[in-house]
């Protein structure tokens, strides 16, 4: 599904991240640990194909549609949190009663229905965490690429989003700083930061 | 200051009996404003966002040029305009000089930079999350641009409102391609100054207060937009 070999990310001189050889197949869990700094954000962001220079192969056959990244701090647009939600639907065509039964579903599942017709500009940041999972998930996603998805959400939050994520068939890599809480029975990447290996 | 205050209730007197000088030459000088605004946004706009999203051949120059445009005055794009539509012009075959579509390209021209510039500003200023999230969540081209311009909508309705705000109080270009023709190509600005040197006084004031008033709606319009887009950026 994904395979990554002696990728190199730099800007402005400055080392930003740096994986020798990482493989995800189809159903794959994987948490990238790693310091601040260390390029999780980075790596997530290439393989989401917004970061486009970069040295190195990153195979796929995933179109860019099929891999979403879900920002550290995700943008709501403007508008109510259920049209935040349709978003993603309404661009791959799904008719409209169907956006409404679907996206009001994934707000279902995430704790956050009552939202739905509140202004998307005006959440919390736990919310907005939220929303902006629910309107990537419902998409249904072959690669799911959440950047420390856990952070700023309150226990029944965290539960919430777990039990979301482990039932879906995506692939799923999440970036995860060291010591918070992640994925259950996923498999664990470490990144290094770039000024220590440097050394 | 007896012929101010004089000018003063003259004018007020005017206001209230809907002279007809007074008032054709309002709404011509908004009409002929709408549709040079309205057109130059059809213009602007979609070009604004090219030059902010897309990495086109010459785009600094380009930016530069706009840049540039927001500033020229309107005496030289109406002599430019007057050279384009008077007989000998390369489009003297139109017929257009000293008709109120002249005024109309003319404002066009004025308009077109301060909307191109705003638009570009605004889109190369906003948040990159927001392209990045509608790119990540499969949107097309298109759905792309309609949010990005929908999101920088408070920065647009800004630009527009200042182009209008340009056209409505420019002189040049009137006079100069309009001719100043009564009941014709006659506007608000151009009647002001022909009044006031045949000495009614009055009438000058009176359609000096109403280009005042609309001035003042719109700084007041950009005024309270501008505020709010400050507080709605809380994500």
């Amino acid at each position: 599904m994904l395979r990554i070999q002696g990728l190199h990310v730099e800007k402005r001189g400055h080392l930003l991240c740096h994986v020798e050889t990482l493989k995800v197949e189809s159903g794959d869990r994987l948490t990238i640990t790693g310091e601040n700094g260390a390029g999780k954000s980075t790596l997530l962001r290439v393989i989401a194909g917004l970061e486009r220079t970069f040295s190195g192969t990153v195979q796929t056959k995933l179109d860019l549609n099929q891999r979403v990244y879900v920002h550290q701090d995700p943008v709501m647009f403007h508008g109510s949190v259920q049209q935040n939600v349709e978003f993603g639907l309404k661009s791959r065509g799904v008719s409209k009663s169907c956006c409404k039964e679907q996206s009001l579903e994934m707000l279902e599942r995430l704790k956050c229905c009552h939202l739905h017709s509140s202004d998307a500009t005006r959440l919390s940041s736990g919310e907005r965490r939220r929303v902006a999972l629910a309107r990537a998930i419902v998409i249904n996603p072959s690669l799911l690429l959440l950047d420390e998805p856990f952070a700023e959400l309150d226990s029944t939050g965290i539960d919430a989003v777990l039990q979301v994520l482990e039932s879906l068939p995506s692939a799923i890599l999440v970036a995860s700083p060291t010591g918070s809480p992640s994925l259950l029975r996923s498999e664990s990447f470490r990144l290094h930061s770039p000024a220590k290996r440097g050394k | 200051m007896q012929l101010i205050q004089d000018g003063l209730i003259g004018a007020w007197n005017l206001l209230i009996q809907q002279d007809k000088l007074v008032f054709d030459a309002a709404f011509r000088s908004v009409w002929i404003s709408i549709v040079a605004v309205c057109l130059a946004a059809c213009v602007g706009i979609p070009f604004g966002w090219q030059l902010a999203r897309k990495k086109l051949p010459f785009r600094r120059i380009f930016v530069m040029v706009f840049q540039t445009g927001m500033s020229i005055p309107t005496v030289l794009i109406g002599l430019v305009c007057f050279a384009m539509f008077s007989r000998k012009g390369p489009l003297g075959s139109l017929d257009l000089l000293y008709t109120p579509g002249a005024i109309v390209l003319g404002e066009f021209c004025l308009a077109l930079p301060i909307i191109v510039s705003w638009v570009y500003r605004t889109l190369a200023s906003q948040d990159p999350r927001i392209r990045e999230t509608a790119l990540t969540l499969g949107a097309g081209v298109f759905r792309r641009a309609i949010l990005e311009l929908r999101e920088a909508r408070v920065g647009i309705m800004l630009a527009l409102l200042t182009a209008f705000s340009r056209c409505f109080t420019e002189l040049g270009i009137a006079m100069m391609v309009g001719g100043n023709i009564k009941f014709r190509t006659r506007t608000l600005t151009t009647a002001t100054a022909l009044e006031t040197t045949k000495g009614e006084f009055e009438r000058g004031i009176a359609m000096s207060l109403i280009i005042l008033a609309i001035a003042l709606l719109v700084t007041l319009t950009i005024a309270a937009l501008g505020p709010k887009e400050k507080g709605g950026e809380t994500c």
